[in-house]
């Protein structure tokens, strides 16, 4: 497997490795020897007296094919289906849990890749069984820990064997932001809203029921002027005359959340959790801005099929 | 100058340094010791594991490149250190495709087996330190065997991490318990109701399997609980140990409103570490691979 020009892909530990020297036969040649003379001494060294322990290190004869990693023209590595210029994919994997059989798929980048504003490897999906069923997927997760290695979330088909698996649409991010002030009595309460915010071409994202309380607050969005929905995140200020008395935020497993970016998703609540460094007098509270970070899903058709008999299904 | 030619130079330049080198050192050990009828020269040394390649190329499986750093051979281990780097994404920080089983074939046709744990997080998160993850695997019964006795060395097999995300329902009945699809066990400790709305909170007592997210995984983190359906505001774990290195032992809920179901959704993510067969041999020749 290991017949692709690597350099063409991400930087790795590879780039830096230092250059071979055209003396390795010469330096090869020279252990060998002094092995052989060193070994044929040692052997009869051990037949005048005891004990002789030796530390003789060998190395491996080298081949004329190197080990390792050579460099071909291929873009990626064998069974990869490129998706993209800089990326490919390949099923790898299989797991039934339950009422849902999800598929890892693994993804490999080449150089030139974004991680930040590029492709959200995620989209629509066909599974095809050996008995001819069709199956459509219902998700996909998404780990940040493991960015290469994504599963696709179909309905459990039970015990069959697996035949082939289509990608039908990828879902690119477009990352959207808005921000918006409004008017508030003193709190904690409720702010009935709507606040809109306008997140540019026509497409706003609206909040409302907002509760704000000393410690946490809760808020209901919806997006409008859009047919998809995507990833919102929204960050709540409380001010008095334009100074902060507390900044509440997303609560939950930050660091680590794990998801992918659903295009069905266009409203949803959200629990904030307030910030405990700063801790103003929230009666004074004059006004909030809310700020958000939105990734609509843009649909792109494709047509990727991968053969995945050879993938065992863990159950 | 051919390969061959320059291998065969250096060979005749090693026979005779290392000659040169023996009769000196015979002639001293015999000056040493000049009134000793039986004088025997005796060479006690430890086998120490030299690095014996420190800039070679890696091998793929997958996304994966193993670059051998290190192997050595002595006092009855073998040790190979190895890094892990995923074509995957730059910013990735676990390679999602690792080694797990491995075999060692010496040059008398003896095989010997390994296994290596999930490869521990680096310690710092900066951009230079993310990439490669170091490991290593140790074959501890090798006995006499020293580097020249080494046949080769293979992965014969890997685990892939695979995102799982499964909801479960389980009764809000305080004590209520749930095991899960890997052996995972939740249960409803308490529940806490608050103007805002209630505080749910579980225990979780995890699976003691290294390549599962348990107190001994570095992987901590990778078990994620959360309510799933309307009415859910917030979730957050707790974690044994510290940072990074301790595993799920809880888990709290948040609801908006009084209300709680008899019936509660629970929405479970976690990276199941699926093992495949996949042989691949890792190179332990000279300075060229």
């Amino acid at each position: 497997m290991a017949d692709v020009d690597f350099s063409e892909i991400l930087h790795s530990p590879l780039d830096d490795r230092p250059a071979r020297s055209s003396w390795w036969p010469v330096i090869v040649g020279l252990v060998l020897g002094a092995a052989a003379v060193l070994g044929g001494y040692v052997l009869t060294a051990s037949d005048e007296a005891a004990p002789v322990t030796t530390t003789v290190a060998a190395t491996t004869p080298p081949s004329d094919e190197p080990a390792g990693v050579p460099v071909d023209e291929v873009a990626f590595p064998p069974g990869y289906v490129p998706l993209t210029e800089v990326v490919a994919l390949a099923p790898v994997s299989a797991i039934a849990v339950d009422e849902e059989l999800l598929v890892g798929v693994s993804s490999v980048v080449r150089r030139g890749f974004d991680p930040e504003g590029g492709l959200t490897i995620a989209g629509s999906w066909v599974l095809e069984t050996a008995a001819g069923e069709t199956i459509t997927s219902t998700g996909a997760v998404v780990d940040p820990a493991t960015p290469g290695l994504f599963s696709v979330i179909f309905p459990n088909p039970g015990d069959v064997e697996l035949r082939t698996l289509r990608m039908i649409e990828r879902w690119d991010p477009d990352p959207r932001s808005g921000s918006q002030t409004a008017a508030v009595e003193p709190l904690p309460g409720t702010v009935a809203g709507p606040v809109v915010l306008d997140l540019g071409g026509g497409v706003t994202l609206d909040v409302t029921d907002i509760t704000i309380g000393e410690r946490i607050a809760d808020l209901t969005w919806e997006l409008a002027g859009t047919t998809r929905g995507g990833d919102v995140r929204v960050a709540l200020r409380v001010q008095s005359d334009g100074a902060d008395l507390g900044l509440y935020f997303p609560a939950g497993d930050l660091f680590f959340t794990r998801e992918a970016l659903d295009p069905d998703e266009t409203a949803g609540t959200i629990g904030l959790q307030r910030d405990q460094g700063l801790q103003g007098d929230l009666a004074t509270a004059t006004d909030i801005v809310i700020e958000a970070d939105v990734t609509l899903v843009v649909g792109t058709p494709v047509d990727l099929e991968f053969d995945v008999t050879g993938i065992e299904v863990v159950r | 100058m051919s390969t061959g030619a320059r291998v065969v130079v250096g060979i005749g330049a090693g026979v005779v340094l290392a000659g040169l080198g023996l009769l000196l050192g015979r002639s001293s050990a015999e000056s040493a010791v000049p009134s000793a009828t039986d004088a025997t020269l005796s060479a006690s040394t430890t086998m120490v594991a030299e690095p014996q390649w420190a800039a070679a190329d890696g091998v793929r499986f997958l996304s994966t490149i193993v670059v051998p750093v290190e192997f050595g051979v002595g006092d009855g281990v073998a040790t190979l250190e190895y890094e892990l780097t995923s074509l995957g994404s730059p910013d990735g920080i676990i390679p999602p495709v690792v080694p797990e089983s491995w075999r060692l074939t010496t040059v008398t046709g003896r095989s010997m087996e390994a296994t290596t744990d999930p490869p521990r997080l680096p310690t710092t998160f900066g951009d230079d330190t993310v990439r490669p993850v170091t490991d290593s695997v140790i074959f501890d019964e090798v006995g006499d065997v020293t580097m020249s006795g080494v046949e080769s060395l293979a992965v014969t097999g890997w685990r892939i991490a695979t995102p799982v995300e499964v909801e479960v329902e389980m009764s809000s009945t305080i004590g209520s318990t749930l095991r899960l699809f890997d052996g995972v066990t939740i249960e409803l400790a308490t529940i806490i109701e608050q103007p805002s709305g209630s505080i749910l909170d579980f225990d979780v007592t995890a699976v003691a399997d290294p390549w599962h997210s348990g107190e001994r995984s570095p992987f901590g983190r990778s078990s994620i609980f959360e309510g799933a359906g309307p009415g859910w505001a917030s979730a957050a774990s707790t974690f044994g140990g510290t940072g990074l290195s301790g595993g799920v032992t809880g888990f709290q809920l948040r609801r908006t409103g009084q209300e709680v179901p008899e019936t509660i959704s629970i929405r479970y993510t976690r990276i199941a570490w699926l093992p495949v067969p996949g042989e691949t041999v890792v190179p332990t020749g000279g300075p060229d691979g």
